[in-house]
């Protein structure tokens, strides 16, 4: 049995440091090594001769390279886990140095907060009109499964708008009756038009909604 | 003939590791020793069980690991008992105790008297 010189009382942050430091792999060869240093040892104060010895380590410590690859394996956990606890410390730290920062200048934690409500609040405000204005869904139900579509050439249809030319009111009819593809068709007339076909103006029902 | 050695058996192996650190700080082939010592050598340490198991237990907080000087002043890793280990060990002793106790009393038992 052995007793190490008792060094007692390292603080927590000695640990961490020393972990870094402390290259895993080597660390476990090192431990090996000096087991199977005592191991020798050991077998030559029973009488062996120094080959023997050696030769009886080695069938001893067989399967030390798969326990060696475990050890470094759990090294390595270890080592993850150890960085991710100094991670959350030096957060910790930093949250208690900015509160002490502010309580020492509590004119600059006011600006800072100000800023920073103002900041949050105009972004809020932008964006709720946005959401509103672009964002919102149709004031329909199934708001999204309402489509716009009309007569017309297919290279002058967009993806936003389709209609373009006046569709008679028999078509009308005929697709309100007929159409399986959609529940509903219903127009609007259409008070406004493109400098395209301005000539043609008059009232007309020019596209449907679903 | 000597009576052949027995295997440990994993669970096993953790419990007599920490019993063993708990006499202080010990390098692997020193806790290998003591447990085959302790146990009058019925029990062998395989080197590749014993140094995994080590090595967990120190994940699990249940032992610490600091390097130092042997004996013979080379370069070893001593192995402690944590508090949580210290309550582990306890809480295992009691566990083996009742364990072992039980599949005795089974093997002593007669059959069921029906």
């Amino acid at each position: 049995m052995s007793r190490m010189d008792s060094t007692r009382g390292t603080p927590a942050w000695r640990r961490y440091l020393t972990f870094w430091r402390t290259p895993i792999v080597q660390d476990v060869d090192d431990e090996l090594r000096f087991h199977a240093n005592m191991r020798l040892a050991e077998y030559m104060t029973r009488g062996m001769s120094e080959d023997e010895a050696r030769q009886a380590v080695a069938t001893r410590l067989d399967d030390l390279p798969a326990a060696r690859a475990e050890c470094i394996e759990l090294g390595r956990e270890r080592e993850r886990h150890a960085r991710k606890i100094a991670t959350m410390d030096e957060l910790a730290q930093d949250i208690r140095f900015t509160r002490r920062q502010f309580r020492r200048n509590p004119a600059f934690a006011a600006l800072a907060i100000v800023t920073l409500a103002l900041g949050i609040g105009a972004n809020t405000a932008i964006l709720s009109v946005v959401h509103h204005v672009l964002l919102d869904p149709l004031p329909f139900p199934d708001g999204n499964q309402i489509v716009v579509f009309g007569l017309g050439p297919e290279r002058e249809a967009t993806p936003q708008f389709q209609v373009v030319y006046d569709i008679p009111t028999s078509v009308m009819r005929q697709w309100q009756t007929q159409s399986a593809t959609v529940s509903e068709v219903s127009a609007v007339s259409a008070q406004q038009r493109s400098d395209r076909d301005r000539h043609r103006r008059r009232h007309g029902e020019t596209g449907g909604y679903q | 003939m000597p009576e052949r050695k027995l295997e440990v058996l994993r669970g096993t192996l953790d419990l007599l590791i920490l019993k063993a650190v708990s006499w202080g700080p010990m390098h692997g082939y020193a806790v290998a020793q003591w447990i085959e010592r302790a146990t009058d050598d019925v029990l062998r340490i395989e080197e590749g069980t014993l140094y995994p198991a080590l090595h967990r237990l120190e994940n699990r907080d249940w032992i610490a690991a600091e390097w130092g000087r042997s004996e013979n002043n080379q370069r070893a890793k001593f192995y402690s008992l944590t508090a949580s280990g210290r309550a582990q060990l306890r809480i295992e002793t009691k566990d083996w105790t009742r364990y072992a106790a039980a599949v005795f009393s089974a093997l002593e038992a007669g059959a069921v008297p029906t």
